[in-house]
């Protein structure tokens, strides 16, 4: 087991289609790794591999990620990622790797299938602890992760509604730290979060900046959403990856049984790209784009992501019909905040702004 | 969306089943002679098509009079006659990103500018990339069609196998409504029957390959296997090519047809589909003769007539591109022990995450074996800016280290 500091040993995974909730229970610690952790991406893999998956790689492969991990959970969510795995397979040596499948449907026998992969992920996991796997424990890392999606519901509300132009910021900050924190403290630090802005005024002399959605395929880095405010923007809506896709459903799970709960509550969360249901997910920004919820679009594109870049002659067209503008960045290693990258905010802000 | 107009597309088919190039076996011509006559059938409205990804398993279509074809497939015959600049430059006007795999951009382009005509819906599977699923979505949609995905998990147990044999259930389920007609289970089993004779027949013929000399040119069964074939098992017509095909190589045997090789290849992956003059750069001037490739390996059992669903499914899981890298490797030490093979080339097509992804584990594996292995990479279907000259001195190279 991986030498830690203090608190439970950090499991590191990849996809927001893991139960973190699972991890917890069985005495983990989740730790999201962002592809931010390393310096650059691993120049030994295929150039056509993202660079999220190829920074991945470079950092499991550092003494940082030896000492701080215990394991590992890839999930087979795209074939980049199964390369991932391929590349763990090959040359990593955790206490733990696991790859866990997770169907692209959200229909009975798929939520049946996930569920039977959960339960052998659970046991797997217990093991390595020595414990035995405890639905109770489960129950409750539900209740505590569903307590944590109530509170951004009400943050993302907040945010909706316009007038404080730092909160999605400070917001994704917080989501960017979770994974190196407990839940309970990210918990608490969004609840003091929340108490701090009910009890103020929304700026109304702000509420005049273009309202902005950020979507992308991978993390969004807040430093990025903070230059949109620092260029006059507001950033009203997050559409990504890498958070929990924190706009999802509470999920509904039986106290006796709650692995299949788990298991519906994921395949039904709010749908990316690999998943058959993403076209209504898009439908959804698309009507949102209608109702005049955002006045521009930013696109963040990870570069040599088949998934999503099937998508973007949607987008175009959603945004063409709606006539609202849309920024198509493609991201690579870690250019959140190049001096190229923010020149094309500007320039597009400048546009908004008419 | 511009009228439909196949003349050119119908050309090309034309040209593939009159000209044998350099080759000279039957089956090519065979095999494009029959996507020709699907065709006819198709615009004249006596043949129902859908594009499906080359591991949907098209006897289920094939029992319901429903012809499969994989958009990779109308994408290499285009991109054979030199379209596929063309189509790319166009899809880089229609925002499609360069990230998305050639073969799914000049698919969505053949549509986009009437050269073949829309499918009636659009079947994917999981398996073996992102790209043709996520193409067949955005095509339904634009096209106002329908699309099923057959949702594959990543790995082979018995899980896996009961998933997947529900999957198809719900293929079944979704072609009944597709075509208004019920699951006829005996048809199914006569397109189980056909697609068994023609696994029959390649796999007589694969071995027919491990011959000391070879009697064919690799180029062509480089051009007729992968979704040409696979999109084809359980129509009589391709078992009776099949059997050609055996009889073909065992009468060039018999009558001691060898041909020059200087050294004997593995290909992996694809080829320069728009070079015509690649291939037999390779194993006429050259002389390293492609003795085996990638993709006519017959990886699947024979499959129950009576009870098919699982043989399917497991076909689907076994694949060895599917899934985790460890398979395809296998295969490959295999094929190598198998063919008496000197030297292996992998051509990585740039737009293929899924297995230019791998080459790297692939690589090491093959020259642990002690193998020597190249690599060649580029797009295989984009003739505006080939490295043709590049990949040739490479070759070249290859070829000196081998003797
Ligand atoms: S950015 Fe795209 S290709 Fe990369 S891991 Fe995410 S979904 Fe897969
Ligand atoms: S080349 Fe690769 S990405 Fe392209 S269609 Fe074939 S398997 Fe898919």
């Amino acid at each position: 087991m991986a030498e830690q500091s203090a608190g439970p040993a950090a499991i590191g995974v990849f996809c927001s289609y893991v139960p973190l909730e699972l991890i917890e229970a069985t005495g983990f610690r989740p730790q999201l790794i962002t592809g931010l952790e390393a310096e650059r991406s691993d120049p030994r893999l295929p150039a056509n591999l993202c660079s999220y998956v190829r920074r991945c790689a470079t950092f499991l492969d550092s003494q940082v990620a030896q000492q701080e991990l215990s394991g590992l959970i890839v999930t087979d969510s795209c074939f980049p990622m199964l390369r991932l795995w391929d590349n763990i397979q090959e040359r990593a040596n955790f206490p733990f790797q696991y790859l866990l499948k997770v169907p692209r449907l959200n229909s009975q026998s798929a939520i049946d299938f996930f569920g039977r992969e959960l339960e052998q992920l659970a046991e797997d996991l217990s093991l390595i602890n020595g414990i035995a796997f405890d639905k109770e424990k489960l129950y409750s890392a539900i209740e505590l992760y569903n307590h944590f999606r109530s509170l951004n519901q009400r943050l993302l509300k907040i945010i909706m509604v316009g007038g404080r132009p730092q909160l999605a910021a400070r917001l994704t900050g917080l989501h960017a730290s979770a994974s190196l924190q407990n839940r309970r403290e990210l918990n608490l630090q969004l609840e003091n979060l929340l108490a701090e802005i009910e009890g103020s005024e929304p700026d109304v002399s702000k509420a005049q900046r273009p309202r902005l959605l950020v979507a992308g395929s991978h993390f969004i880095d807040h430093k990025l959403m903070s230059t949109l405010a620092d260029l006059g923007g507001e950033v009203v809506g997050v559409d990504s990856c890498l958070y929990d896709r924190i706009d999802t459903d509470l999920i509904k799970a039986d106290k006796n049984d709650p692995i299949p709960g788990l298991a519906a509550g994921y395949l039904y969360k709010t749908p990316c790209p690999r998943m058959r249901a993403n076209r209504e997910h898009l439908f959804q920004i698309g009507s949102q784009t209608d109702n005049g919820d955002y006045d521009g679009i930013i696109f963040l594109q990870m570069k040599s992501c088949a998934l999503h870049s099937y998508n973007l002659p949607v987008w175009r067209n959603m945004m063409h019909e709606t006539g609202v503008p849309l920024l198509i960045l493609e991201i690579e290693d870690g250019e959140w905040a190049s001096p190229r990258t923010v020149t094309r905010l500007e320039a597009f802000l400048e546009s908004l702004r008419g | 969306m511009k009228k439909v107009d196949i003349d050119f597309y119908k050309r090309i088919l034309i040209f593939g089943h009159k000209f044998k190039g350099y080759a000279g076996l039957e089956i090519n011509g065979a095999l494009a002679g029959m996507q020709l006559d699907h065709l006819e059938q198709e615009v004249s409205g006596e043949l129902s098509v859908v594009w499906s990804s080359p591991l949907v398993p098209s006897e289920i279509l094939t029992s319901f009079g429903v012809d499969s074809v994989t958009p990779e497939t109308v994408a290499a015959f285009l991109a054979s006659a030199g379209k596929g600049g063309e189509l790319l430059l166009g899809s880089e006007a229609n925002f499609h990103s360069g990230d998305c795999c050639s073969f799914q951009r000049i698919a969505i382009m053949a549509l986009e500018t009437g050269l073949v005509p829309v499918p009636q819906a659009f079947i994917a599977t999981v398996p073996i990339c992102d790209d043709n699923p996520r193409m067949s979505d955005f095509l339904s949609q634009k096209y106002d069609r329908e699309y099923f995905l057959l949702d594959v998990p990543a790995t082979r147990d018995q899980a896996a196998v009961d998933y997947t044999v529900g999957q198809l259930r719900e293929l079944i389920s979704f072609l009944e409504k597709l075509t208004g007609q019920a699951f006829d289970p005996e048809r199914l089993t006569t397109a189980i029957k056909e697609s068994n004779r023609t696994r029959f027949h390649w796999q007589k013929a694969n071995k027919l390959r491990q011959t000391e000399a070879p009697v064919i040119y690799g180029v062509a069964p480089l051009r007729m296997t992968g979704g040409l074939l696979l999109q084809k098992l359980g129509s009589p017509e391709l078992s009776e090519a099949m059997a050609g095909y055996e009889n073909e190589l065992s009468g060039r045997i018999r009558t001691k047809e060898f041909l020059p090789c200087r050294h004997r290849l593995l290909w992996l992956h694809l080829f320069p589909l728009f070079d015509n003059k690649f291939m037999q750069f390779i194993e006429v001037e050259l002389g390293m003769m492609v003795v085996f490739e990638e993709s006519s390996h017959v990886w699947w059992e024979e499959i129950d007539p009576i009870d098919p669903l699982s043989g399917l499914a497991r076909r689907i899981l076994d694949a060895p591109l599917a899934g985790t890298v460890e398979r395809r490797i296998d295969t490959v030490l295999k094929m190598i022990k198998d063919y008496d093979i000197d030297g292996v080339v992998n051509f990585s097509h740039v737009g293929c995450k899924s297995l230019t992804g791998g080459v790297l584990f692939l690589a090491s594996a093959i020259k642990k074996a002690g193998v020597p292995f190249l690599e060649l990479s580029g797009d295989c279907l984009d003739n505006r800016s080939p490295a043709t000259a590049q990949w040739r001195s490479r070759l070249e190279a290859f070829a000196e280290m081998l003797d």
